[in-house]
């Protein structure tokens, strides 16, 4: 076995490649820290506030406006499939395949300047939704909870452990979830999640939607 | 055999919402107005949607008390538009007290692949009829925010929300831990229909400090009303309520320590001095800048710990608060830790080191096979 010779062509070309690596690895860390990077750029600081006095008004903001579990099935022998949103959290699917990546709760923030109640109308329930045959193994419910502490005001009742949940409500004016959600910032969201157990006996299959009524009224 | 099930959503929808996170926001100003019941009388307000996409499309209805007396200028809007409402009141009204008229603005859209939500507010109109005969009802209880044995301020508002004039009689009760400490007689007044009247009282001698609950109670001739609030009268203490527990041995470490005014009054100048002990023995002594705090308000001060000659383990933190020419204490337990080495720059140099042996190898079997 003969020693290999290297040229000092070979040496240049080889710490090219080596200062492309480190440099793909300069951007990735760059991304990884993208909040720093952000703050250095534009000079955004997340804890800096500008205060100013407006007309009482009511305004809300919703973080996304679709809940979507993507396509799937029920798992082989099982008579349905519970699918629900966690907050923040991806969707937790239990004895189906479908994807919890675009299933997370509707998160509602008073960002006007008025306290309001929070009011949830679906358009279908479990039954309309679904049409399961036997009548049975469907489900379509709505779970509130604070995302920020005491956004809903004297919110005693709400749940933030998934584990309380109401049956929609299909009719005028829906089911009030909150009382009263404030406005101070930080604690002005909070979190209405979605649960749909889907049964084996559907006859109401492909894609299958609602439409949800949030409403906020002053107080 | 089993029916399999494909929950909703095409697939083209899903790729839409995998490169789109849809948000949404709508609002309506103002949000609330208050009126007196007129038989017959008209008025008209204009509302402001917030918030709304341009192109979003909006509807606009009348809900609740005396919606069938409501018209609109438009119904139907697009983006953020003005509005007017007109109400037209009728002759007699049928609740009385407070009706609630709710203006509504609401998204119109019909949503695609799985469960869609759309927004609706209300603005308020809020039209009080008043009662037959002889109603009145407590609007405010007002508490002058004191120190201790300084002079407290009741102040009481009362409406007359009924058709005939009230002679309110009112008192209040306070209570210190459920125990009743003083009963105040208020003046008498007379209230005409849609008036109100205010009642003060001044309490010279003051409390001492605490937290009291005063009960407001009025007797308009057919019945009573109360009303609740607690209130607190201040004291200059300034309270340790919270401080950074672990640090980083061998380094210059942060200490936080949160705090809180029970004064009744602005404090211009807090400031700790810490002491940190080892069986009794000082080991390192900062002070913090001051802050400014307002009456019963949290703060935070920040000071910096010295570790970098310490050794790991448990020590004895000595938290001397300063503050209009009165000091507190706490002493509290801290710990220095090992260090921790940030997760992702183990990843970012072993990433490297595997990268460059890679490219190493490559580059030894290009030169191996060129030889050849």
């Amino acid at each position: 076995m003969g020693a290999i010779k290297i040229k000092l062509t070979d040496i240049v070309f080889f710490l090219a490649i080596l200062l492309i690596v480190f440099s793909i690895f300069n951007v990735f860390f760059d991304i990884i820290t993208y909040d720093s990077l952000r703050q250095k750029i534009t000079g955004e600081v997340s804890n800096a506030y500008v205060n100013i006095s407006v007309d009482p008004s009511l305004e809300i903001n919703l973080s996304s406006s679709v809940v979507n579990w993507s396509v799937g099935t029920i798992n082989a022998g099982e008579v349905n499939a519970t699918l629900y949103t966690r907050g923040s959290s991806n969707g937790n699917v239990s004895r189906g395949n479908w994807s919890g990546v675009n299933a997370k709760a509707f998160i509602v923030e008073n960002v006007g300047s008025s306290n309001c109640s929070l009011f949830f109308q679906a358009s279908k329930n479990a039954s309309t939704l679904f049409l399961s045959s036997s009548g049975s193994n469907q489900e379509y419910q709505w779970n509130a909870s604070n995302k920020e502490p005491g956004a809903c005001i004297n919110s005693s009742g709400l749940d933030n452990g998934w584990t309380n949940w109401s049956d929609v409500n299909i009719t005028s004016g829906g089911t009030k979830i909150c009382s009263q959600i404030g406005y101070t910032d930080n604690m002005d969201e909070v979190y209405v999640d979605i649960l749909l157990t889907v049964p084996y006996d559907a006859l109401n299959t492909g894609s299958l939607t609602d439409t949800v009524t949030l409403t906020c009224n002053a107080i | 055999m089993k029916k399999r099930l494909t929950l909703g959503f095409n697939l083209g929808i899903v790729i839409i919402l995998n490169l789109c996170f849809v948000s949404a926001s709508l609002g309506i100003s103002p949000a609330k107005i208050i009126t007196d019941f007129e038989p017959g009388n008209k008025f008209f307000v204009e509302f402001q949607v917030r918030g709304a996409g341009s192109d979003q499309q909006l509807d606009v209805s009348a809900e609740g008390d005396f919606a069938e007396h409501v018209t609109f200028d438009k119904t139907s809007l697009v983006g953020r538009e003005a509005f007017t409402v007109y109400v037209d009141l009728p002759s007699i009204a049928e609740k009385p007290g407070d009706n609630k008229l709710f203006i509504m603005v609401a998204e119109n859209f019909t949503g695609e692949g799985g469960v869609a939500a759309k927004l609706k507010v209300g603005a308020l109109i809020l039209i009080r009829v008043p009662y037959p005969g002889r109603y009145a009802e407590i609007r405010s209880l007002g508490i002058s925010e004191v120190n201790e044995q300084e002079p407290v301020e009741y102040s009481l508002v009362v409406d007359n929300f009924g058709s005939e004039t009230v002679y309110v009689n009112s008192k209040v009760k306070v209570y210190s831990e459920d125990k009743i400490l003083e009963v105040y007689d208020f003046d008498s007044k007379l209230i005409s229909p849609k008036e109100s009247a205010t009642f003060n009282k001044v309490i010279s001698e003051g409390y001492e400090d605490g937290v009291y609950l005063a009960n407001a109670i009025i007797d308009y001739g057919e019945g009573e009303k109360n009303l609740s609030k607690t209130f607190q009268i201040g004291t200059l203490f300034v309270d340790v309520l919270n401080w950074s527990s672990e640090f980083i041995f061998g380094k210059i470490n942060e200490f936080e320590i949160e705090v809180k005014s029970m004064w009744n009054n602005e404090i211009s100048f807090v400031y700790a001095e810490v002491n940190i002990t080892k069986k009794d023995e000082q080991v390192d002594f900062f002070k913090t800048p001051t802050i400014f705090l307002r009456k019963q308000e949290s703060g935070f001060l920040k000071g910096f710990l010295n570790a970098e000659n310490l050794k790991k383990g448990k020590y004895k933190a000595e938290i001397n608060l300063f503050y209009d020419g009165e000091s507190s204490q706490k002493i509290v337990d801290i710990q220095l830790k090992s260090p921790k080495e940030p997760i992702n720059k183990i990843y970012l140099i072993g990433g490297g080191i595997i990268a460059f042996l890679i490219l190493l190898i490559v580059y030894i079997l290009f030169k191996r096979g060129r030889k050849k």
